[in-house]
């Protein structure tokens, strides 16, 4: 008994002085520090698959051969200058000498070839897609690049500006069927910072690569902490053990932080939107209503988006249109005309369709069969789910049932592929700064891929394959402009909103930010994001 | 011996429901829908040889019940496989977060029976009076509050004070081993005190209403007629037959904290194994699930062994 009484006091003891001998040890300088609450899976450019990855990439890790400028075009980057031959097939790049790895070797044309060839051969779905054109690759020397094209392409430029640049003398050794896989495990780099260590789960750092060819960090370190909960990052914010919180603050907890002077927020367009995608498939299991386009477009006037974004995002969206980004105003046609939110109107239009109530029990029904439909909803945002239950209700006014389920991003995924089994999702979709890739989606080729509405119209392909072959830029925006009325029209999909991307720093600390550029002060579309970064 | 076949029985038993254990766990998570390699490679352009070949290292291709074969011979091999997310092997992943978990639940768990008991004590000694009110509030009150709220309560008010999550802190340079305990001490204090208080309500309720039975014990009138003290009434008498249900509860607590302190290690960010359970959930990380509900099992078992042989120690009348 007494054995015991003692140990239980020596463990009292123990933990009281643990919390007494509150030390505080030095910190080192110019250490900028992070909070996210999503990691990146893998630090391999061949493999990865988040925007967190990729805006690593971008802003620390690697160079490409020609970058996004802040307002989203192409500018120079590996490539210092560039000039293509009448037809559009030959585009020759004079490279920038003073670009080296990490590791000291020089970055030349050599490496640049190799990882085109790599991803050619191998096929690495990454960027594949942004390369499939190129018919050779030439290297006349260490600081000259020529790429002959099997046909025109529009978008040469901005594709060039996705594909990262990976060292030929660490990549030759890595198998092309192993390349996705490949842990990556110490990316070797040419960018402004190098990579330093990452504990899974805990944090990931980098530190100031002094050589860097272009404008070098301010920063000696930053530092990525990972948070499993969103409401303690933003207190650690507040409290100072972070700097910055990148794009991914709540509207609720961006009203709360701006309340505190040490704090900035800032709200900068994005290329990301919330979507509800419309099962139109001819041959999947949805409801059949939603293969005539009219159904989907009542449905469509039958959601109320401004109060959605009021009352869901608190102001901080923007009501959704056309499936181009509304932060890319070059190609955004925004001369669309809205649907008004008009429940007669959406009522009236489901009559024409002959979808009427014929046993009064207040659903529409044809042929025996009612027009009761299912909305998956991504569980990842529990604030869609108040969004669906408002929609719900205004359908319920026109008719229609619809009843929602909560689901993670396996599921859905396994009710949409391959047998198209759903009839509508809310999900989220980003974009890229060339319409290319929110357009292709509603592509009949990206049936069973990435095309969940299931949605085919030649019409639609046809225009889109025009405007990827023209190469005037003007032309080019005319078939973008269709492409978004075709999808108007149809309504294969709904795009609730446009969505900003909310970021907060400890302004009284910190300058430096970009704050205007797409994407937010951390960007994975910005090559500096953090060079321009320094402590006050 | 009698108390050596008891053993034997019951470690006997135990083994029969590890082997169930371990025969569930492989179908219970493919029965969850959503194939594991299109949520790794969600992009849709992934062409369709390479994730066959993927599916085959992954050990994903063939029948069901060949996987199953494989899953069991490999498992009894004493290999859990490859987490498909981090490509680590399952025992080193677990091994890192089963410490941290330890780390964070055996204070807690020792320090909440200890209040808790303590709490009960007291109760029972005065009961009906406000000590008792008071103290089975506070225990009822504790028992319901969920760990995520009084974690983010504790955090709002002790700002300034005390770090907000991880473990350690990030980038400290050239700092002793004492300064780093320090430092995880510093971080363990708000998740320590925050599951603690969260456990110690049904300790304290057990225990109150166990010494209150045994306090009006025919015994316990026999001791205090042999002029004992108070004291030694209590700690001698009373104590060792109330303690029973306050080890049982300990027992099955202990086995599901394992993995299930997982609010806790969310709203702390504490790198435990019930958060790498949760997120291995969302991706279908299958290997990783197995390994892990493997370990919880066993560890729920052990605990349940465990009781039950200091039950037979405590209260012999349990071994015949």
């Amino acid at each position: 008994m007494k054995k015991k009484k003692i140990f239980l006091l020596a463990f009292i003891a123990v933990a009281l002085l643990a919390s007494i001998s509150i030390v505080y040890p030095v910190r080192a300088e110019g250490i900028l520090r992070v909070g996210w609450s999503q990691e990146p899976r893998t630090l391999n450019p061949m493999g990865y698959d988040t925007v967190q990855a990729g805006m690593i990439f971008r802003s620390m890790l690697y160079d490409t051969l020609v970058t996004y400028d802040k307002e989203l075009n192409p500018a120079p980057m590996l490539a210092k200058s560039w000039n293509t031959s009448e037809d559009g097939l030959i585009w020759s790049f004079n490279l920038e000498e003073g670009a080296a790895w990490h590791d000291g070797k020089p970055l030349t044309s050599e490496d640049i070839a190799f990882t085109y060839r790599y991803i050619l051969e191998n096929k690495i779905p990454n960027f594949i897609n942004y390369l499939k054109y190129i018919d050779s690759i030439e290297t006349p020397d260490k600081y000259t690049l020529i790429l002959k094209y099997k046909e025109p392409i529009a978008s040469t430029l901005f594709d060039l500006c996705n594909v990262f640049i990976v060292a030929k003398h660490k990549w030759e050794q890595i198998p092309g069927k192993d390349a996705v896989t490949y842990e990556n495990k110490s990316p070797l780099g040419s960018g402004p910072f190098t990579f330093d260590v990452w504990k899974k789960n805990d944090h990931m750092s980098f530190k100031a690569n002094t050589n860097y060819w272009r404008k070098k960090p301010s920063l000696n370190q930053v530092i990525f902490t990972f948070f499993a909960s969103p409401d303690p990052m933003i207190m650690s914010l507040k409290k100072g053990d972070i700097h910055v919180i990148g794009s991914e603050l709540t509207p609720l907890a961006a009203r709360v932080l701006a309340k505190d002077e040490k704090i900035k927020v800032v709200q900068s367009p994005n290329l990301y939107y919330r979507h509800i995608c419309i099962n139109s498939s001819s041959f999947g299991k949805g409801h059949p209503a939603l293969r005539d386009a009219r159904v989907r477009r009542a449905l469509t006037m039958a959601i109320d988006k401004d109060h959605l974004v009021k009352l869901i995002h608190m102001g901080y969206a923007r009501p959704g249109l056309s499936v181009v980004m509304a932060a890319t105003p070059y190609f955004f046609n925004d001369g669309l005309k809205r649907y008004p939110f008009d429940l007669q109107k959406a009522a009236a239009l489901l009559d024409e369709t002959g979808w009427k109530d014929t046993n009064g029990d207040e659903i529409r029904d044809k042929d025996g069969k009612t027009l009761s439909l299912k909305l998956l909803v991504i569980s990842r945002w529990p604030e869609e789910m108040r969004a669906a239950e408002l929609i719900q209700q205004w359908w319920k006014k026109i008719g229609v049932q619809l009843t929602l389920q909560s689901a993670d991003g396996g599921t859905i995924l396994a009710e949409l592929f391959p047998d198209y089994k759903h009839d509508m999702y809310l999900w989220g979709f980003s974009g890229q700064p060339d319409p290319n890739f929110s357009l292709s989606i509603y592509l009949s080729s990206q049936l069973r891929k990435w095309n969940g509405a299931g949605y085919e119209n030649p019409e639609y392909d046809q225009l889109y394959e025009q405007q990827s072959r023209a190469v005037n830029k003007e032309k080019r925006r005319e078939f973008i402009y269709q492409l978004q009325t075709v999808h108007y029209r149809d309504c294969p999909s709904v795009v609730l909103y446009y969505m900003p991307a909310l970021g907060a720093y400890r302004v009284d600390q910190l300058e430096g930010f970009d704050e205007e550029i797409a994407g937010g002060i951390i960007s994975q579309l910005n090559v500096e994001s953090f060079t321009g970064v320094r402590f006050k | 011996m009698r108390g050596r076949a008891y053993f034997l029985r019951r470690i006997c038993h135990s083994l029969i429901t590890l082997w169930l254990i371990l025969s569930l766990n492989f179908f219970l998570f493919r029965m969850l829908p959503g194939d594991p390699l299109r949520l790794l490679f969600s992009d849709p352009r992934v062409p369709i040889e390479m994730l066959e070949e993927l599916r085959v290292r992954f050990g994903l291709e063939g029948s069901l019940m060949r996987q199953c074969g494989l899953y069991l011979i490999n498992t009894l091999r004493g290999e859990m496989g490859t987490s498909f997310v981090y490509g680590t092997p399952v025992s080193e992943l677990l091994a890192e977060r089963l410490i941290n978990t330890v780390i964070l639940l055996l204070p807690a768990t020792l320090l909440s029976i200890l209040i808790g008991c303590l709490l009960g004590m007291v109760a029972a000694l005065w009961r009906g009076r406000t000590l008792d009110f008071v103290s089975l509030s506070l225990s009822q009150l504790l028992w319901a509050t969920p760990a995520f709220w009084l974690g983010l309560l504790f955090m709002m008010f002790s700002a300034g004070f005390l770090p907000l999550s991880g473990m350690s802190t990030v980038g400290l340079v050239a700092i002793s081993f004492w300064e780093k305990l320090a430092d995880v001490g510093k971080h363990l204090m708000m998740p320590l005190t925050t599951l603690t208080l969260v456990l110690l309500g049904q300790y304290a309720i057990v225990m109150r209403n166990s010494l209150i039975d045994v306090l009006t014990e025919d015994y316990m009138l026999t001791a205090k007629a042999k002029g004992f003290s108070k004291l030694r009434c209590l700690f001698s008498h009373a104590f060792p037959n109330a303690v029973l249900p306050v080890m049982t509860l300990a027992a099955l607590n202990l086995g599901l904290l394992i993995g299930g302190a997982i609010q806790t290690e969310t709203v702390f960010t504490w790198p435990g194994v019930g958060r790498l359970v949760f997120e291995a959930l969302l991706r279908r990380d299958y290997p990783v699930l197995q390994g892990a509900f493997l370990v919880i099992s066993a560890c729920a078992l052990l605990a349940n062994l465990l009781a039950d042989l200091l039950y037979s120690k405590v209260d012999p009348r349990i071994q015949s």
